[in-house]
């Protein structure tokens, strides 16, 4: 078992993690994002966090996008006799 | 190892082995032990701190994220390498916490503009093409802390343990 540690987050603990950064500098992710002069006033190690949160964030939005399409992709290609199946389907996923 | 294009499932072995093999000197504690966060093969990161008995540490952080463009590879995207004196404390988290202005022994970071080189201040930002002999990319967390753990170990300059004139 490695002695390196690995931590998994959720799309709902990140968002808390960021929310929480939101918090203590009261400005939005956007304007952390968008404010160099702020940015440059901050301790780097927050920048660091605050910008590899959002990332993280982006990336789990992003695969699951990319997972609800593949699936609704996958919806669509079912022979005519399935319609009504697919669309309660389609309308749950 | 592959800074220029890697996944999580390559680099996360390579930190095992390299991490296994590291000896850490008696008067440095790791305060922060190395932490990854993935998300996926392709994006993720990690945090690391060493911090000395006389008052220097080491901060490695980098955050690698899905290449734009290409499938299934990861780049750096963010990178920083620092070794200093401990200014001040996050009182969060207890860690030690650099601004801009604080003294630095050697940096390696992409923060504010293309990966450059700090060395023995803050300032100038010493961009790659005035580093010669050394590839600030091809330099990793590990590269950079053994770097510094030969150093204090053998007091050679650090620009000589690392191999870089700057020009």
């Amino acid at each position: 078992m490695s002695p390196i540690r690995e931590q998994f987050l959720t799309l709902l603990e990140v968002e808390e993690l960021i929310h929480k950064f939101e918090e203590k500098y009261q400005i939005s992710t956007t304007e952390f994002l968008t404010n160099v002069e702020l940015r440059a006033k901050m301790l780097d190690d927050e920048v660091f966090q605050w910008e590899a949160f959002h990332a993280h964030r982006d990336e789990l939005e992003r695969v699951s996008e990319e997972v609800r399409s593949a699936y609704l992709g996958s919806v669509k290609k079912c022979a005519d006799e399935t319609r009504v199946e697919n669309n309660n389907l389609a309308l749950a996923a | 190892m592959a800074q220029r294009g890697t996944t999580y499932g390559k680099y996360r072995p390579y930190a095992d082995s390299e991490y296994d093999s590291l000896v850490i000197p008696p008067d440095c504690t790791e305060t922060l032990k190395l932490i990854f966060t993935p998300v996926n093969d392709e994006a993720w990161s990690s945090r690391w701190y060493l911090e000395f008995t006389d008052g220097k540490y080491i901060r490695a952080a980098e955050r690698f994220q899905r290449w734009p463009g290409l499938t299934g590879i990861a780049k750096r995207m963010t990178v920083a390498y620092h070794y200093g004196d401990i200014v001040r404390r996050n009182p969060d988290d207890n860690l030690p916490a650099y601004l801009g202005a604080d003294q630095v022994d050697i940096r390696i970071d992409n923060g504010c503009a293309p990966i450059h080189l700090h060395f023995q201040s803050q300032n100038p930002h010493i961009p790659q093409s005035s580093v010669v002999g050394l590839d600030l990319e091809s330099v990793d967390m590990f590269i950079f802390v053994k770097g510094i753990f030969k150093q204090r170990e053998t007091k050679k300059p650090l620009d000589s343990i690392f191999k870089f004139k700057i020009r």
